[in-house]
């Protein structure tokens, strides 16, 4: 008996040392910034996160797990809300559950008008992401670089020591960046 | 004879029966893609893999009058893992000609700081067409964001 209760103190000990985090300050619980926050131990190594489900705001926020940092996961608001998330996670073997919230969401400005990116439906997506994640470190526009052909990239990349790097880069990555590089509005 | 023609009916019968139901199943992938792609639309979620900082500018028209409109840019970043790092960052937009809008923004943020706001006065002529966004830890690699604004 005693031992059982040495058992659940611990596993309740354990528990409590569950924690969310909020990644961003408070003050930046506002409407239309994807806000990330992370489950942690009290050592700060990420705990898996193996589902998460809202119980409130449900028409105002989404939530979602970092697909590629499954510790953390996003509530995104698009007005002014009360959230409270369910985040389940699993602890010696069992799906635990811990509430998190209610968490205010404010309006991110007086006027309320954010400028919002159009929904990305673009079809030089690869090379837009490939131009921002291997070339804009040195070409701080793509203007700069517009109306390029295959060619004159690859050749840039073969005989100019910065762009050595880039090297690993294959044909079709490159047409994808040519394609974008093509088509800047 | 009679036996034979007996169980080639019923097989297809049961034949003709199952056929109807052929294709009716949920397509789960499909299904699934569909949901995922406008779960991600929703966070403009961009990252292709574990992201060391999350970051992210918001661009607020706040006043304006015949010539001038005044932006504010407000950036918020972290550290994915919860860490204390500094992370500086640099961001600009520039209109759709892509000339700069306003100077660029630099600074770094410490202590657990996880957002700045800037004021950008730009001309009201000029139509906002992309934001340059770049973040770091200090000597690390750039994280880039390159959004457009334009349709």
């Amino acid at each position: 008996m005693r031992l059982l209760a040495v058992l659940l103190f611990l596993i309740s000990t354990e528990l409590q040392a569950q924690q969310i985090l909020p990644l961003f300050q408070n003050d930046s619980l506002r409407t239309f910034v994807t806000m990330p926050f992370r489950l942690r131990k009290s050592t700060s190594e990420g705990i898996p996160i193996v589902s998460i489900k809202l119980v409130s705001a449900l028409s105002e926020c989404k939530a979602m797990i970092d697909p590629n940092i499954t510790s953390n996961f996003l509530i995104r608001c698009e007005s002014p809300a009360s959230v409270s998330v369910d985040v389940y996670f699993e602890f010696n073997g069992v799906i635990q559950k811990i509430r998190y919230g209610p968490l205010t969401v404010a309006q991110i400005s007086d006027t309320g008008v954010v400028v919002q990116p159009p929904a990305v439906t673009d079809k030089y997506k690869t090379g837009r992401e490939l131009f921002a994640a291997k070339c804009m470190e040195c070409h701080q526009s793509p203007y700069e670089k517009e109306n390029k052909s295959f060619t004159q990239i690859k050749q840039s990349i073969q005989s100019v020591g910065e762009m050595n790097k880039l090297n690993v880069l294959t044909d079709a990555q490159i047409q994808a960046i040519r394609d974008y590089l093509n088509h800047l509005d | 004879m009679k036996k034979f023609v007996k169980v080639l009916f019923l097989i297809f019968a049961v034949t003709g029966v199952v056929a109807q139901f052929q294709n009716c199943a949920k397509k789960e992938a499909a299904f699934t893609d569909e949901i995922v792609e406008e779960t991600f639309s929703f966070f403009s979620y961009r990252y292709e893999k574990a992201t060391p900082i999350y970051y992210e500018l918001q661009i607020i028209p706040v006043s304006s009058d015949a010539t001038y409109q005044t932006y504010k840019l407000i950036l918020f970043a972290a550290n994915s893992d919860g860490g204390a790092a500094d992370i500086q960052y640099e961001f600009e937009i520039f209109d759709s000609a892509g000339k700069s809008m306003c100077a660029l923004k630099t600074g770094s943020l410490s202590g657990g700081v996880s957002r700045v706001e800037e004021s950008c006065i730009a001309l009201k002529a000029s139509v906002l067409g992309r934001a340059l966004v770049k973040v770091r830890n200090p000597g690390g690699a750039w994280e880039v964001l390159n959004e457009s604004y334009i349709n």
